[in-house]
């Protein structure tokens, strides 16, 4: 490793959606960078290996195997354990984690993380999100609002690429749209009943999404084939693959290091700043420090966390940041699984042609204007109406020749919807190292201790009957509400756990996403996120990085950093 | 640049093991006899049998099932599936006073619809999944595909919400 180059004008730690960013952004801005990922490569297109498989050429048409099941306890929870894409979600045994209390923790660990697999809903949060803490007296207030994102919101969304349609409502602002997907009919007459009979107050429109079907910055975009989380070789969404590496790497500034998980950040207490990153070579156990003026923490809501309270122990024995007391506390997800669906009668002259990437979409309207209810915040709805397949035969009485022929054609309509809501930040659910416990690297692993509480489970009562309402008022037949219950982590959006704060004593990071105690050291991942709201994230994580990135960039040009 | 170092020293690029090889196999080589699978092939013909399309039979749908049957259950849900095909089997010589798997499409569907109606009743029958691999793996198989039993378009490059439908369109899919 001699030749190795040591010393970078910025690392960046991880390669996901907010890595990605930082990466880019860094480079562009005329940083030499180091990326480190600590997963191997996926490269764009080629790595994709099941993308263009067949049905007929999965042995199992998708289905998980007991050996996959048996090596994977947290996996087999939820529908990442599957044939189609394992080689992008995380070895349980490889990477284990303690369970104090039940939280799913699905991981992707390889260059693009879960960029690859994410469900690419995009929305802006709104205004009142940014204010709902200090309104609501809880937790801590955020240091930024809507006016600080606004102009970063609009600045990733131009490049990403998003669809969707404008609707001009202030609880979901609406981004910059290339273009949008269509409802299909059932869901436009839905669309026009619910608005009718709840006096103009709940939306239903096109789910907005990273999903684009024009031609975007080389990308050729969506074929409506609905496979994005097998990796997409049109591009059809956003991913670092797709989007942000290509943009870091046309600089010529971008080093991508893969398979180096980053020990911990070196701290120098004398100048109260890191100077760079300590790495475990995951091939060959090898450690290697790389040194920068800035160091971009992109790891990961929990493994961002997770490499702080590695760092600086000497000096903080809970790691760097922990001296605010609220690193590792505070953790969020949005909870789900819960909503109703119903049948349709009619339309049967009407069907769909082509798979599309995304649903429609429901915003807020609880705890929203002059609506009060006995929690706080609220929720948004993510559904769609289809006609079964084949698969409603298994149920059916009947078997041979006519029972083949009528499974084969599109049966009923029906319209799902399931409602997201959003959890509040709770000091007690949190993660702390445990040492006891060891992952594939020796390194200690995470104690996962937290848990929904009575603001969502009495706000999950709204979630399902409010959506059976909605159903039957637009005259569905049949409508059946379901909570199907709900662990923290399965949403797939962690949050918090090293939040943003107005002061050292509330936060581990500033406005500008700066670990208070070394102000080198950005985190711009979902673990700097104060509340949750209901939205899908990561479109404000991509705002956040690329904001910070800025101010990163503009403070080590005045010699600040 | 992407750094090689890494990879230079002796690692792969490919991800955890297990899971990669639970992909590797092809179904046609399943490990069946000639006598289990004859009988696994007449009772997924039963089900979907040929017409003027490929029946469960041409698409292999017997060695899908004891693939299916040998990966994806436990030894419990393993046992209680081969028992009843055993029974199948039984039921039909008893009924037929032939094999089951010599029998015609009518002779066998006579012996089946008594499962087929317990299973509807109860879905925990083991006929149930017996009905619901034959379904899965007849309507994702290429046979079924190519004979246009159904619409597999793979890149279908366009949607459209509201396209007209009449009593010949097919289930339309891209993906499972």
């Amino acid at each position: 490793m001699a030749q190795d180059k040591m010393h970078y004008d910025a690392i960046v730690v991880g390669s996901g959606i907010s890595g990605g960013w930082a990466a880019k952004e860094l480079t562009e801005k005329g940083l030499n960078v180091l990326m480190l990922e600590r997963g191997r490569n996926v490269e764009h297109i080629k790595d994709y290996t099941t993308t263009n498989t067949n049905p007929w050429e999965f042995p199992h048409r998708g289905r998980a195997t007991t050996a996959q099941r048996d090596r994977n306890p947290v996996l087999r929870r939820d529908y990442p354990l599957n044939e189609l894409n394992p080689h992008f979600w995380v070895d349980d045994q490889d990477c284990p984690y303690t369970e104090k209390k039940r939280f799913d923790w699905y991981r992707g660990y390889h260059v693009g993380g879960r960029s690859l697999m994410w469900g690419r809903q995009s929305y802006r949060w709104n205004r009142e999100d940014f204010l709902a803490n200090e309104k609501d007296g809880i937790a801590t207030p955020w240091p930024i609002g809507y006016d600080d994102l606004e102009p970063w919101y609009s600045y990733v969304e131009k490049f990403a690429g998003l669809s969707g349609s404008t609707e001009g409502l202030d609880v979901l602002p609406d981004s910059h749209y290339l273009h949008a997907m269509e409802l299909n009919c059932v869901e436009q007459t839905a669309a026009g009943r619910i608005k009718e009979a709840f006096g103009g107050k709940r939306h239903l429109f096109i789910g907005r999404t990273s999903n684009i079907a024009v031609p975007h910055k080389g990308r050729a975009g969506c074929q409506y084939r609905n496979k994005c989380w097998l990796g997409c070789p049109y591009g059809g969404y956003f991913s670092t693959q797709a989007s942000t590496l290509p943009a870091a790497m046309e600089t010529g500034r971008l080093t991508l290091r893969p398979f180096s998980i980053v020990k911990e950040l070196i701290y120098d207490k004398d100048n109260k700043k890191v100077k760079g990153v300590e790495v475990l070579d995951a091939e060959t156990n090898l450690t290697y420090e790389y040194t920068a003026p800035i160091v971009f923490l992109n790891a990961s809501t929990l493994n961002s966390t997770w490499i702080l309270m590695q760092s600086a122990t000497d000096v903080w024995e809970g790691g760097l940041g922990s001296s605010s007391g609220q690193l590792g506390h505070n953790l969020m997800d949005h909870h789900f699984r819960v909503g109703a669906s119903g049948e349709w009668e009619g339309d049967q002259d009407k069907y769909y042609f082509g798979e599309r990437p995304t649903g429609f979409y429901i915003p807020r309207f609880r705890n929203w204007g002059d609506d009060k209810r006995d929690y706080l915040r609220g929720f948004g709805y993510q559904g769609g109406a289809s006609r079964s397949g084949w698969q409603r035969g298994v149920a059916e009485l009947g078997i041979g020749a006519d029972f083949k022929e009528a499974i084969a054609k599109p049966g009923p309509w029906s319209m799902g919807m399931t409602a997201f809501g959003e959890v509040l930040p709770y000091h007690d659910n949190k993660v702390t190292l445990d040492h006891d416990k060891k992952d594939k690297w020796g390194l200690p692993v995470l104690a996962i201790d937290a848990e929904i509480k009575e603001n969502e489970v009495k706000m999950r009562a709204d979630m399902k009957q409010d959506a059976v309402d909605m159903l039957e008022a637009a005259g569905f037949k049949n409508v059946r509400g379901y909570d199907a219950d709900y662990a923290l982590g399965m949403g797939i959006h962690e949050m918090g756990t090293a939040r943003m704060g107005t002061a050292p004593t509330n936060s581990v990071l500033n406005k500008w996403n700066q670990v208070w105690d070394a102000p080198n050291v950005f985190v711009t991942d979902g673990s700097a996120m104060t509340s949750a709201s209901c939205v899908n994230p990561s479109l404000t994580y991509m705002a956040m990085t690329a904001r910070s990135a800025d101010f990163a960039v503009k403070e080590l040009k005045k010699g600040n950093l | 640049m992407v750094q090689r170092m890494a990879f230079a020293i002796g690692g792969t690029l490919v991800a955890p093991t297990v899971l990669l090889e639970s992909c590797s196999f092809d179904p046609d080589t399943s490990t069946a006899g000639p006598d289990r699978l004859a009988v696994l092939d007449a009772i997924a013909e039963t089900i979907i049998p040929r017409t003027t399309t490929a029946g469960a039979r041409d698409a292999k749908i017997g060695a899908f099932i004891d693939v299916m049957i040998r990966d994806c259950y436990y030894p419990e849900m393993q046992a209680k599936l081969n028992g009843g095909i055993q029974e199948i089997a039984e039921e039909g010589k008893r009924a037929l006073g032939k094999p089951f798997e010599k029998a015609m499409q009518k002779e066998r569907e006579s012996v089946l619809a008594a499962y087929d109606q317990a299973a509807h009743e109860d879905g925990s029958h083991f006929f149930r999944t017996l009905k619901e691999l034959t379904i899965l793996g007849y309507y994702t198989s290429e046979e079924a595909a190519n004979d246009g039993v159904v619409e597999f378009n793979a890149i279908p490059t366009r949607y459209d919400g509201c396209a007209p439908a009449d009593e010949n369109t097919r289930v339309f899919y891209s993906k499972i």
